[in-house]
């Protein structure tokens, strides 16, 4: 049976279009059979990944989000690139997830769940001078069962 | 999103439906804020329908349930689905956000439902008034600082300075100028009012904009005062207030007659975070210690030396505003108020107000120094006077006016009067 091993998408960079990026990886991850909180992870951090370029990147402006979902030997790999300036989440402090609520810094906490969410989270700017950022996560169980 | 809202005893019950993103978290932060706008202490959120939660939505809920807990209430999140469950875990936030395990099935009543204070709703012109208690005993000593009337009588001097801090738990309206060193200060000497951590001043002499200082760290900002009232302390009510007749506002008088009948005490400081439909008052254009001819009030010198508003100004504004408010106040703090009208009971005040560029800023109850805080997100302000009401009739300005907004109240403890520099005449 051949199985898809990579799914393209570009949309608008507004948040009214993050749940199509996020349906794309659902629709993705199930077909490959992934376990919920699999599919949940990679959803979760491609969206936060996304956000971060359209509230904090594009502010506003015009300018598209293009995802890639591939599976590259055991790994799911997510890339997002885009034609904002120049910006590397990975380098955000992390938040200190155990202070008081009175003392919690509001930001920083999308990039902590990506790393929590993925195994790795890579950055580096585009030819064209925007941000192309990977996300990579082990699959949960072997292909092709 | 879908969301719906249900007031049951003990709290209001939010539900949330679907996805709480970047595209969603604006909706159910208008919404919480409404509930919490409509009287809402101990608010439970069923997330049981929400199927995907990012930071966008817990930046929301963080928000909502700092600015609950500031006021004595509480933000719950109950029956969370699965998705809501794991991504809050991971992000610390289960003991925070006080978040209900998913299997714990029908939530029953919380064993600490009294916990929430009671607020109680008000009518004042118009003007629908919810006064919070707040936790903890509040109240404010207040250190009366110079002698006003020297002011009167044009004998201020630059000697007269007196250094004040004016972190966040300073509350101070006074003349003066912001800094460390009294060196310069004199001539600068102009309106000053610090509240939540915010010093401004207004600068005497050409118009240009308030000078300001803000509290960071451990840095505190300090003013040289003239004379002034200097609080300090903690409040004890916060208090909401929106027109429940469309074209209703509400005036200082009546807000600081809302507040003192609320608190049930003779004296309050007072700090007021309102969407402005007018300020009325005036500013110093020349400094009080500068030389002249006779009496600073007396005319045709004051002319020169204050400007009073001509009609009301920047309506549409945003007015931070602190003072002091008394009724029938005795001679110590009497001498540093002035009477609010003839029809207002005896009441007197002393208040200054800072004028912000308007911006929908949704003025939700949340902890002082907070609010303080995010009317400086954009910059300062634009202007700051004395207010003062103009009874002359119809040709008069009338009072200052507000549409809608927050104040925070708190008795004024103790008075000590304190004289600075050379000793005078009594």
């Amino acid at each position: 049976m051949a199985t898809e091993t990579s799914v393209e998408m570009t949309v608008p960079g507004d948040v009214e279009h993050l749940a199509s990026l996020r349906d794309c990886v659902e629709a993705f991850c199930d077909r490959l059979g992934q376990p919920p909180n699999f599919t949940m992870a990679v959803m979760l951090s491609a969206d936060e990944a996304a956000t971060n370029v359209v509230m904090h990147g594009y502010q506003q402006r015009p300018g598209n989000v293009h995802l890639r979902v591939a599976v590259i030997d055991e790994d799911l790999v997510v890339r997002l690139t885009d034609t904002a300036p120049p910006y590397d989440p990975t380098r955000a402090p992390t938040p200190d997830i155990n202070a008081p609520i009175e003392e919690r810094a509001i930001g920083g906490l999308g990039i902590h769940l990506i790393r929590n969410n993925m195994d790795v989270v890579a950055h580096r700017v585009t030819e064209a001078g925007g941000n192309e950022l990977t996300l990579i996560k082990r699959l949960a169980a072997p292909q092709g069962a | 999103m879908e969301i719906t809202k249900q007031q049951t005893p003990g709290a209001w019950v939010v539900g949330a439906t679907g996805r709480l993103d970047a595209s969603t978290a604006d909706a159910l932060d208008r919404e919480l804020a409404d509930v919490v706008r409509a009287g809402a202490r101990r608010v439970r959120l069923d997330a049981s329908g929400v199927d995907f939660l990012s930071s966008a939505g817990i930046r929301i809920l963080i928000k909502s349930g700092k600015d609950l807990k500031a006021i004595g209430g509480l933000l719950e999140i109950v029956s969370p689905s699965d998705a809501v469950y794991r991504v809050l875990e991971l992000s610390g936030l289960l003991d925070a956000l006080n978040v209900r395990a998913p299997a714990a099935g029908e939530p029953s009543a919380a064993p600490d439902e009294e916990a929430a204070p009671e607020a109680v709703t008000l009518e004042a012109e118009g003007c629908k008034v919810i006064v919070t208690p707040l936790p903890g005993s509040g109240g404010f000593r207040c250190r009366l600082v110079g002698r006003p009337g020297d002011l009167a009588e044009g004998r201020l001097s630059a000697d007269a300075l007196t250094t004040l801090p004016a972190g966040v738990e300073e509350l101070v309206v006074g003349i003066g100028a912001l800094g460390d060193d009294a060196r310069g200060a004199d001539a600068r000497c102009g309106e000053i009012l610090a509240a939540g951590g915010a010093a401004i001043h207004q600068p005497s002499g050409k118009a240009s904009a308030p000078d300001y200082l803000l509290a960071a760290g451990a840095f505190v900002p300090r003013v040289q005062a003239l004379y002034a009232l200097a609080c300090r302390g903690a409040f004890s009510h916060a208090l909401t207030f929106e027109p429940s007749d469309p074209e209703a506002t509400l005036s200082l008088a009546g807000l600081t007659a809302t507040a003192l009948s609320a608190v049930g005490v003779d004296a309050v400081a007072v700090l007021i975070i309102a969407e402005s439909a007018g300020l009325v008052g005036a500013s110093m254009k020349q400094s009080p210690t500068e030389p002249g001819d006779g009496a600073f009030f007396d005319f045709p010198g004051i002319r020169r030396r204050v400007s009073f508003t001509p009609d009301v100004i920047w309506p549409r504004s945003l007015a931070l505003v602190a003072g002091v408010a008394a009724r029938k106040p005795d001679g110590a703090l009497g001498a540093f108020l002035r009477p609010m009208g003839d029809d207002c009971d005896d009441l007197h005040a002393h208040y200054h107000a800072a004028a912000f560029a308007y911006r929908a800023m949704p003025v939700t109850l949340s902890a002082a120094a907070t609010a303080v805080a995010r009317l400086f997100e954009v910059g300062g302000p634009d202007g700051a006077l004395h207010l003062l009401r103009d009874d002359r009739g119809s040709a008069g300005a009338g009072d200052s006016r507000f549409v809608r907004g927050a104040a925070w109240i708190a008795p004024i403890t103790a008075c000590e009067a304190e004289t600075p520099g050379k000793e005078g005449p009594a």
